[in-house]
């Protein structure tokens, strides 16, 4: 009887507290800054804004969202303050994403869940990638439009 | 275990130190301990970091942080400090003892958290007016190496962000390639660029490198009528805030 219990306990769903504490754990967020970072270069846009500084980046309110029985997907606000190459420096921000904490045998395991390693085969457009992200505040499209518009007047300018 | 410790073994051990201490060493490491010296020393760096507070770098790192507020309050601690320069090993009198340690500054506080700033190769020079034979007690001035303080500098233990400088020279190069500069290129120029910035005469290197990034900026936008403008525009251009 007592045996039967024992298994009962150990096959039972994570509870939510426990699922919380893996997406607060400052070593889980730290893999997760570090996965955005790797992530950053494989984007043309985000490798200038995340880049190698990525790591810099702190994962703000994260909470459990998904619970399984070894794994939790967590979500959160990722923050980089960016050092740009201007000297500039801006507050990158993506307001909600997502990653997910996995047990396995040797340990666990952090991946992120929702930002593609690559467009192929989702049916994500990089605008949908970049309404994302947000600088200062502001969308990033913004900052690209306004990007745009000056090259265009440089371009016209001759 | 045998734990016996032969008696008559002690006294062939205590007898058995090392050679005595050099004595003028330590006379020069007493003067980079003193409590004085120390003293000068932070109010020097407190000093040369709010003069170098338009340094970006230091800015963004400690984001929102007030930082001239922030480094009247700070704590600061020093590491073991010792000689730096063979001249001390000469012996007194002393005209001049170098010193390096690390330093700490606590910028920590209830609302930003933990913002612990470590340079650890801070060097400084102890000058007495006359040589002296008594380092460790004379009066004396003390010269900071500016550059020391951002040598190898720590915020919480991890290495500041570096920043890269602006590149023009790099870009106008290659119009052709359109892209990327050699790697190793960007990275010796950054160091020696970061080197720059970091220079104590702290406002006028931030004068000359908003001045040029400005330049910077107004040649991209003016676009003079040369096939450089032709060029595509670089990531930086494309996808970077301003």
């Amino acid at each position: 009887m007592a045996v039967a219990a024992l298994i009962l306990i150990a096959a039972a769903p994570m509870t939510l507290a426990n699922a919380n504490a893996q997406c607060l754990d400052p070593t889980v967020r730290n893999l997760a800054a570090q996965l955005v970072e790797a992530w950053s270069f494989s984007y043309p846009f985000a490798r200038v804004i995340i880049g190698d500084q990525g790591h810099f980046g702190e994962i703000l309110s994260p909470r459990a969202v998904e619970t399984g029985q070894d794994t939790v997907v967590c979500e959160g606000t990722y923050q980089l303050v960016k050092i740009g190459k201007a000297g500039n420096a801006y507050r990158v921000r993506i307001d909600s994403f997502k990653y997910r904490w996995s047990e396995n045998t040797t340990g666990y395991r952090v991946q992120l869940e929702d930002l593609p390693a690559t467009l192929d085969g989702t049916n994500l457009s990089s605008s949908d990638l970049i309404a994302r992200f947000s600088i200062d505040g502001r969308p990033y499209s913004d900052v690209l439009n306004e990007n745009k518009r000056r090259i265009d007047r440089a371009k016209t300018n001759r | 275990m045998n734990r016996i410790m032969p008696l008559a073994a002690l006294p062939l051990l205590l007898t058995s130190c090392g050679p005595p201490p050099n004595a003028t060493e330590d006379l020069a490491k007493a003067a980079c301990q003193r409590a004085d010296v120390q003293d000068v020393v932070s109010k020097e760096v407190r000093s040369i970091m709010i003069k170098n507070n338009m340094d970006h770098v230091f800015t963004a790192a400690l984001f929102g942080v007030d930082i001239p507020e922030a480094l009247a309050q700070a704590h600061i601690a020093f590491g073991a400090a010792g000689v730096s320069d063979s001249v001390a090993a000469k012996g007194p009198p002393y005209r001049q003892i170098v010193c390096s340690g690390s330093m700490q500054v606590d910028l920590s506080n209830s609302t930003e958290g933990q913002n612990i700033v470590e340079s650890p190769h801070l060097r400084w020079s102890i000058n007495f007016a006359k040589p002296t034979d008594d380092p460790a007690n004379d009066v004396f001035t003390v010269q900071v190496d500016p550059l020391s303080i951002y040598d190898g500098q720590l915020l919480n233990g991890r290495p500041m962000p570096t920043e890269e400088p602006p590149t023009p020279t790099a870009e106008e190069q290659a119009p052709d390639q359109g892209r990327q500069p050699p790697a190793a290129n960007e990275l010796s120029e950054a160091q020696r660029a970061a080197e720059e910035a970091h220079n104590a005469a702290g406002e006028a290197a931030e004068a000359a490198r908003q001045a040029q990034a400005e330049a910077d900026q107004a040649q991209r936008e003016a676009a003079p009528s040369s096939p450089q403008s032709k060029r595509e525009p670089t990531d930086d251009e494309l996808y970077a805030p301003r």
